[in-house]
Formats: structure tokens, C-alpha cells, sequence
């Protein structure tokens, strides 16, 4: 577990619960337990906070301090045990107004419990401080590994979904980015702190394709520090209309899209450390999803309907906001343009889900799986509409990175206090914006899943169309190959030059 | 059985049909109330593999008796001997609970049959 990070993660009205049994009104500092899912990402665990335990009379004693009887904790890992859950110990701290760290008896408390607890339901103990000055959480995992040794790990942040996206960040594992001089205009528009707190999230965009790309270039401008691009497929001549950046020599080396997208991404970032990872898989591949469970917010920027079902459903089952939008270009019989509508909206508990806005049919995902959708066979047999051309152009695709990036925007930074505002729907042919009134359909078999964790429903598999993708940009024969090695030479160059000159 | 399996027999057992396993398709009977078959017992199935993402997502292919015939249909063999398996579009997937919303699915392409 070297080097594996560990997180908290709880939806607004779970936040509330907590903060209306810790924070009193006489001052005093008081306790509760909650049970939580965990949610295994590839370098991430992260903890979903899932039920409130409140205390009976007579499970804690409230002296200035607060005191847990054993009585309470049995109580409550019993209760985690029955939903297959870990439990959480949390106390406030009144008046502190920032990540709490370890007093003596705090220490002593949870690691006096972490091996019962731990024992009875199978998780580490989860230990949370609540600053009430202002809000701010703090978390740690307590690693069992034996009677006498038990591991303390502190979080690297603690996250909040409601209509906004709150982070309260463990400075000593994760410092606050200085802002620099590329970034006065961004700095200037929000505020240091809050440029400080964006900085640090871990974002993932799924898909780098017109829409994809955009939105990447654009996060690393505005100084993401930890930027992860996923998409399997590889650059072709067809994409290099809308794909602003991508040249013909990278649709002649076979480069992945991911290499265009990180090339990109790293002339226009500007943090002073800015780390692009990419990665070849599909997130409908079981270790695509492991991947995307280390991130704090996800764009999605795919149009298959499997890869939307495994993002649509991870914003539920391991509260991983993901920030949706498309576009949709309808033409006349003889080829004309009759309009294009691009939506936006953040997918998020509380919030319905890409399904019930009917964004995603999920009845296709099966069909997605098994390739049929792109099958002439199947399609020529089942009677269906043949796929059509997807019709997009790169003037217009901009629009949905920029709606996404709008939602971003809100749900991060909440302008005037004002979050994430909901489905947003645009047509062209009339200019008009339009919020969607979208509601959660009583069965929506995919919210009922919300904090789930590791225990989720497995949407993810097998995905042949990424291995082919992948052997083709891995093995691209002798001559790409060679290609490719002078391509990167003149790349590092050309980066070398600018460091020179910058 | 995996859990997604155990999953569907329990929505199904829920909604008071016996379930049963025979090479790697789950069959249970139903009745419908239109078509060649109506209120007969039918028998019908679905993949095993394909009930990965129950309940999130249902599966796509039906499985009947090749005796259960349709006018006009997209099938393929199925992994259960002396059955075929049709490929049916659902809609309205969540509108309902799992189980009905799947029962009414098979129902409605029952009404279709025409032996």
C-alpha cells in the first residue's frame, strides 16, 4: 500500500446529518458513528459515508470533551457488519478552521478501537474530525495489521457532493500549488484559495476526441496540477477536422489520442508542476473504472452508450461527480443543417441520472457490449436504423466543452454562491437556452445504488474493441515505429527550445 | 452463480416465477395474454452472461423454444439445445421494477408469435 492514497467522500445531506449531531449549541465538542462503503480505485481507497449511527443516551459523555463508550462502538460496527460496511468515529472540534490533526487522547481513542472494529466488520476504522469554525473535515484510515501494529493514514482530502463540489484538503500531504504569474487572470476571477483548492483535484477526461480535447487543454490552462486523460483510440484522418491539434502525421504514426491530447495539454498547462497522465484503457475495462476511482471529478466526453452507463452509474455508486454533455446535429432530408442542440449537466447524487434525463438508453448497453452496434451484420438483421454518420463539426463541438467546462465552473467554484444549475439544453436554430426540469423515475435502477462502493453492480467487462485499438498503436510496424522515434526528437526539441526561450 | 445471477433469480423469485439454470441460461415460464400462446405456459430465458449489469441494464437477447415462432425475427442459437435466442429492443428500461419491466417485455414479444 506504499504510496496509496486514501479519501472520504459523502453526499451534502449525509454532511448535514453529521454536522446537525456534532456541532452544539452550548460549545462543547461531541462524537457520532456513521458506516462506510469502500471504494478500491487503482492508487486511491476512498471511504463512502453511507448511514449515520446517532448516539443513544448514555453512549457518549460530553464533559468539554466527548467520550465514546464501547457500548456505541459495538453498537455500530455491529450495524456496519450487517450492511457490509466499515464504521467511522467522528468528533468536532469547535471553533478549529482547518485540517485537524491528532491530539494525544483523540490518537489513543480510535487506535484503541481500530482492532475491534476492524475485527468485527472486516474494515479499517475510518476517524473523522470535524473543524466547525468553518466547515472542514478531516479523515483517517486505521490500518490493522496486527493487535500491536496498527497503522494510522491520514487522508489527502475529504469531498462533499451537494450543488457544489467541496474539498477540505490535507495541506501536509497535498500543499496548496503557489499560484503563478501565467495564472493572474484565473486568480483574479476566483481568488487565490479557491485556485489553490481547483489546482489540486484530480480530474480524469474520459474521451479525447473534439469535445475531449478541448476540455483538456483548457483545465491544464487554467493550472490543474494532476490532469489523467483515458481514451483507446488512435488518431485518423477522418477525426483531424475537429480535432484541434492533431496533425496528419499523427493520423500517419498511429498515434493514440491520448499522445496528441497530453502534447497538447502540456504547452497550454500552467502550474509550475503540471502531471498528465494518460491512459490507453476504456473505462469500461475493469481497470479502466480502478483508474477513474482515484479522481475527484470526471468528464465525460463519450458517446457510447457503455462507456456513459459506467460513467453514469460510478457518479452514484462511488460519488464521483462526472460532468456530462453532447451534442446532436439533425439534417434535413437532402443534407441540410435543421439544427444542433448540445446539453450539459453534472451527474451526482441528488441530481437524476443520465437515464432518467434520458440521455442514456440503458437497454443499448447490452448491445454496445457485445459490438453490435457497429456490426452491418446484426444491424442488417435486426431491422435497425444503419448507425448514423454522427454528423459534428468542430465550431460547434467547442460549445459542449464549453457548456461542460460552465458546469465545471459552477459546481467548483459557485459563483455568488450559486452551484451546479441543472440539465442545460441549447438550440441553435433558435438561440435558446433552456434548463431541463429532469426528474429521478421512481425505479431508476441506477441511483438506488448511490454509495456503493466496491459492493456496485458490474457494468464494466471485456472491452475488444480497446485491445484492438491498443495492438494497433502498440505494434505499429518497423517503419511508424521509426517515424514515431524521429517525431518524438523533433517534439522534445521544439519543448526544449521553449523552456530555453520561456 | 455470479452475483449479478443471484440478483436476477431473486427480483424474479420476488415477482413469483421459479428460475432455473441449464447451460448458462436462467429459464423461467410465463403466461402471456396475446399471441399463439396465450395463457399458455411458455418457457423463456435469458443468457447468463449477458446478466453482468443487472439490474442497471437489462439483457438484449430472449431466449424461447425454437418451437416459439415469430413472423419476422433477428435470432441466433442459443447456448440452451433446441432453442434460439431473439434479438428484441426493450424501452423504458427503470420505469418499473426489474422484474416486471422484464416480464412485460417478454409478454409483449410473445403477443408477436404466431406459433
Amino acid at each position: 500500500m506504499n504510496n496509496h492514497a486514501f479519501s472520504v467522500a459523502m453526499t451534502a445531506p449525509t454532511e448535514q446529518d453529521l454536522v446537525d449531531l456534532l456541532v452544539r449549541d452550548d460549545g462543547q465538542e461531541d462524537l457520532c458513528l456513521a458506516t462506510y462503503r469502500p471504494s478500491t480505485g487503482a492508487t486511491r481507497s476512498s471511504a463512502l459515508i453511507r448511514t449515520v449511527i446517532p448516539p443513544d443516551k448514555g453512549d457518549r459523555f460530553v464533559h468539554g470533551n466527548a467520550t465514546v463508550t464501547a457500548d456505541y462502538i459495538l453498537r455500530g460496527a455491529r450495524i456496519a457488519q450487517n450492511d457490509e460496511c466499515g464504521l467511522v468515529l467522528l468528533h468536532s472540534h469547535p471553533g478549529a478552521d482547518r485540517w485537524q490533526f491528532m491530539s494525544g487522547p483523540d490518537r489513543d481513542t480510535e487506535s484503541s478501537y481500530a482492532y475491534l472494529v476492524g475485527e468485527i466488520t472486516g474494515h479499517p476504522l475510518v476517524g473523522m474530525t470535524l473543524a466547525t469554525g468553518n466547515s472542514t473535515w478531516s479523515a483517517r484510515h486505521w490500518d490493522v495489521k496486527s493487535v500491536n501494529q496498527i497503522d494510522c493514514h491520514h487522508c489527502v482530502n475529504v469531498r462533499v457532493i451537494g450543488d457544489r463540489l467541496a474539498v477540505s484538503w490535507n495541506n501536509t500531504l497535498k500543499s496548496p500549488p503557489p499560484a503563478n504569474e501565467k495564472q493572474v487572470r484565473s486568480v483574479s476571477a476566483w481568488g487565490e484559495p479557491c485556485q489553490a483548492d481547483l489546482a489540486r483535484r484530480r480530474v480524469l477526461v474520459v474521451g479525447a476526441g473534439s469535445v475531449g480535447l478541448d476540455v483538456i487543454v483548457r483545465l491544464a490552462a487554467s493550472g490543474i496540477c494532476h490532469l489523467t486523460i483515458m481514451d483507446f483510440d488512435l488518431v485518423q484522418d477522418h477525426n483531424l477536422d475537429r480535432l484541434i491539434g492533431a496533425t496528419l502525421r499523427d493520423a500517419r504514426l498511429k498515434r493514440p489520442k491520448t499522445h496528441v491530447a497530453r502534447r497538447e495539454a502540456g504547452k497550454a498547462a500552467t502550474a509550475g508542476e503540471c502531471r498528465i497522465e494518460t491512459s490507453d484503457l476504456s473505462i469500461c475495462e475493469p481497470d479502466g473504472l480502478k483508474l477513474a476511482l482515484d479522481h475527484d471529478i470526471v468528464f465525460s466526453c463519450v458517446d457510447s452508450p457503455w462507456a456513459r452507463a459506467v460513467l453514469n452509474a460510478m457518479a452514484y455508486t462511488d460519488l464521483i461527480p462526472v460532468i456530462d454533455g453532447g451534442i446532436r446535429i439533425d439534417t434535413f432530408p437532402d443534407g441540410r443543417m435543421r439544427n444542433a442542440i448540445w446539453r450539459s449537466h453534472v451527474i451526482r447524487p441528488q441530481r437524476p441520472c443520465m437515464s432518467c434525463s434520458r440521455q442514456l438508453d440503458l437497454a443499448e448497453v447490452p448491445l454496445d457490449k457485445q459490438g453490435l452496434l457497429n456490426s452491418p451484420e446484426y444491424i442488417a438483421g435486426s431491422g435497425r436504423a444503419a448507425a448514423p454518420s454522427n454528423p459534428n463539426v468542430a465550431s460547434l463541438s467547442v460549445n459542449v466543452a464549453g457548456g461542460q467546462l460552465a458546469q465545471y465552473v459552477s459546481f467548483s467554484v459557485a459563483p455568488a454562491g450559486l452551484g451546479d444549475p441543472g440539465p442545460l439544453r441549447y438550440s441553435l436554430n433558435s438561440h435558446f437556452l433552456e434548463h431541463l426540469e429532469d426528474n429521478t423515475r421512481p425505479h431508476c435502477p441506477v441511483e438506488r445504488e448511490e454509495g456503493a462502493g466496491d459492493r456496485r453492480t458490474n457494468v464494466t467487462g471485456r472491452h475488444e474493441e480497446a485491445e484492438k485499438k491498443r495492438r494497433i498503436t502498440q505494434s505499429p510496424g518497423m517503419k511508424t515505429r521509426l517515424l514515431r522515434r524521429v517525431d518524438d526528437a523533433i517534439q522534445a526539441a521544439t519543448r526544449r527550445l521553449d523552456r530555453l526561450t520561456g | 452463480m455470479n452475483t449479478s445471477v443471484e440478483k436476477f433469480v431473486d427480483d424474479m423469485t420476488k415477482a413469483g416465477f421459479d428460475t432455473s439454470v441449464e447451460a448458462e441460461v436462467v429459464t423461467f415460464k410465463i403466461t402471456p395474454v396475446d399471441g399463439a400462446h396465450a395463457g399458455a405456459s411458455v418457457d423463456t430465458g435469458v443468457s447468463s452472461a449477458e446478466l453482468d449489469p443487472w439490474p442497471q441494464a437489462p439483457p438484449h437477447w430472449i431466449h424461447f423454444p425454437d418451437s416459439v415462432g415469430f413472423p419476422r425475427t433477428n435470432c441466433q442459437p442459443s447456448l440452451k439445445s433446441g432453442w434460439l435466442m431473439h434479438s428484441r429492443n426493450l424501452h423504458g428500461w427503470g420505469d418499473a421494477p426489474p422484474a416486471v419491466c422484464w416480464t412485460s417485455h417478454v409478454r409483449a414479444i410473445l403477443s408477436e408469435a404466431i406459433s
